[in-house]
């Protein structure tokens, strides 16, 4: 069997000895199809006890052992060794905790501050009495065709890799971070739930609207649920149930009456559309620096060439959905 | 070779000197953009939010205007490919969806077939134009620039859509060496967002994102950091300026860069209209 030389550089860490974290090199043996958790716990068998990890069910089911490989979040037990040295060329691959939370010792994150907010934001099934039967004796169904509603949200193993990846928790404490919002958006579709689309209520109040939509949770997630999705259906619901008088649902309303009236954003208006008077007021001295520079552009636009059969199909298309 | 433009809202509007640059950038490696002046908004990721069928049909619609012209497309901001790469995939993978989208798109006489490839700029140049071909083009290098590559989200992530490998882009960092200039891409922001979408919603949470990117390219010592992302350049010029203490870091366009190093003058490349003084 094929087997390589692998120098693993591991961020090291443990409070009550070292003053800040330090690299520390393994170099090992590695067999083809060696995971990245198997050779931690080699490292830790053969060479050195104190290393520390998370690790459990070693089939990437419950979601303990995400770490950082080259600056990448993966979990270790789903990841071979030997495809992170073809993807970076290289026989030296760096190990760290992942990020946005405090690391408790080497690889371990203390992930408590991302998992309280789940509790916060009641992700878990409030029963609908009318719905769900009292007793055990009758079955409470979901139909195929509502489970496809947020089947792919039950795939979250609360592994915590979108949260250390979002740019948004890292900075917003009242955030409620990619995957609890995910897991929001999963009951309020759910058929058997009492509070529905009410929940997109939970999901304002914890700061959705500053998701960015990097989708950089749905690449980094090992269970490919991509939170942000469901992120921005759970924005769409609020925006159902009426609310609408803020920076972000005024921000969609923005881009679709563009469309509407000419095929093209207006960029010029966003700033009014958006946040009204008070968004003209703050970008006006960026706008006069932006003219100074011949850069501004007439808040009046001409639409695309066209536009009026562009409003039939988008006019279709919404009385479709 | 001949391609179709998107050209979305970046390349109209504000910034409409970005296409004359562009289109002078590809004239030099020997490609024609023809601009397909039909195509709409693809609604910014946005209208997706409340309809997202909507977004298919308009971007389908987008795709469809390039088949009918029998080109392939190109599209060069990171926002625009995703929406419409997110699109199509979403019409190859469902035949159902595809034959709904194209009822719609009868009442203008169009139909997607899914026969047209679309290109983002970075696997355009990587793919098709080949870094040879610029690197022959480039007439006055960027020798002794230290330039810090940003690639922005939407052309890494999600992977279904990515043009290059997510945890470990290199394609960006090719282009530039092309251009002669020395690349900085080991710094500690390079993969976070520049905030540009929630500018509207929260200016204060962008403008403290954009701090900590621009700061981490200054404790590399870069001269200049370069996207394929318009909208990642916008944030990076227009927002920064916005802060009450810029850190001060210059940004370009990477076409902006092409065309300065293919030797058109600062004002013609376009870097003359940055808000934050460009030192080249």
């Amino acid at each position: 069997m094929e087997k390589r030389n692998v120098t693993f550089r591991i961020k090291r860490f443990n409070p009550q000895k070292d003053e800040k974290p330090y690299y520390q090199e393994f170099t090992i043996e590695v067999p083809k199809g060696m995971t990245i958790l198997e050779a931690l716990q080699f490292i830790k068998d053969n060479i050195d006890p104190s290393l520390s990890f998370r690790a459990f069910c070693r089939s990437a089911i419950c979601g303990s052992c995400s770490v950082k490989i080259n600056g990448y979040p993966k979990l270790a037990c789903k990841t071979q060794v030997f495809n992170e040295l073809e993807t970076y060329k290289t026989n030296v691959l760096t190990i760290e905790p992942l990020d946005n939370m405090p690391v408790i010792r080497d690889l371990i994150v203390d992930w408590d501050s991302a998992l309280e907010k789940l509790k916060e934001m009641k992700t878990y099934l409030i029963p609908d009495s009318e719905i769900v039967p009292k007793t055990l004796d009758e079955e409470s169904k979901v139909y195929p065709r509502e489970l496809k509603k947020f089947d792919k949200q039950t795939d979250c193993i609360l592994c915590t890799t979108c949260f250390s990846v979002c740019s948004t928790a890292k900075l917003d404490e009242k955030y409620g971070g990619p995957f609890s919002l995910a897991r929001v958006y999963r009951f309020a579709v759910d058929p058997r739930d009492a509070l529905k689309k009410e929940r997109a209520k939970i999901g304002y109040a914890h700061n959705m609207w500053n998701c960015v939509r990097c989708n950089k949770c749905a690449d980094v997630c090992p269970k490919h649920v991509a939170p942000v999705d469901a992120i921005m259906k759970l924005r769409g619901l609020s925006i159902e149930i009426g609310l609408k008088d803020n920076p972000g649902a005024r921000h969609v309303q923005a881009f679709y009456k563009s469309l509407i009236e000419t095929g093209m954003l207006n960029e010029v208006m966003l700033p009014l559309r958006a946040k009204g008077i008070k968004g003209i007021l703050e970008n006006l001295p960026i706008g006069i620096q932006m003219i100074l520079k011949g850069k501004a552009h007439s808040p009046f636009m001409k639409p695309i060439k066209n536009h009026e059969t562009l409003r039939k199909v988008m006019k279709a298309a919404m009385e479709v959905e | 070779m001949k391609i179709g433009f998107y050209q979305g809202c970046c390349f109209q509007g504000q910034d409409a000197h970005m296409f004359d640059t562009m289109r002078k950038v590809f004239e030099k490696l020997g490609v024609e953009l023809e601009l397909l002046e039909e195509t709409t908004c693809c609604g910014g990721n946005t209208i997706e939010e409340e309809e997202r069928e909507l977004s298919y049909a308009i971007n389908l619609r987008n795709i469809a205007l390039s088949e009918a012209k029998g080109l392939d497309m190109l599209i060069s901001c990171n926002t625009c490919y995703m929406v419409i790469a997110k699109a199509k995939l979403a019409a190859d993978k469902n035949k159902k969806l595809k034959e709904k989208m194209n009822r719609l798109l009868k009442a203008e006489g169009l139909e997607y077939k899914g026969s047209a490839k679309i290109y983002h700029l970075l696997d355009f140049l990587r793919d098709v134009v080949g870094y040879e071909k610029i690197r022959e083009a480039v007439v006055n290098p960027l020798t002794g620039v230290k330039v810090v590559p940003y690639y922005g989200c939407h052309v890494l992530y999600p992977k279904e859509i990515a043009v290059d490998n997510s945890d470990n882009p290199s394609s960006l960092e090719e282009i530039l060496k092309a251009l002669g200039a020395e690349v900085v891409s080991d710094y500690e922001c390079k993969d976070v967002c520049c905030g540009y979408h929630s500018f509207y919603t929260d200016k204060n949470m962008t403008l403290r994102k954009l701090d900590r990117i621009l700061n981490s390219v200054k404790e590399v010592s870069g001269d200049i950091i370069a996207t394929p992302c318009p909208l990642c350049f916008k944030a990076f010029d227009i927002y920064q300026a916005k802060m009450e203490s810029p850190p001060n870091v210059p940004s370009a366009f990477l076409t902006e860069l092409m065309a300065y190093a293919f030797g058109l003058s600062r004002e013609e490349s376009g870097l003359k209209y940055h808000l934050i003084k460009v030192p080249v």
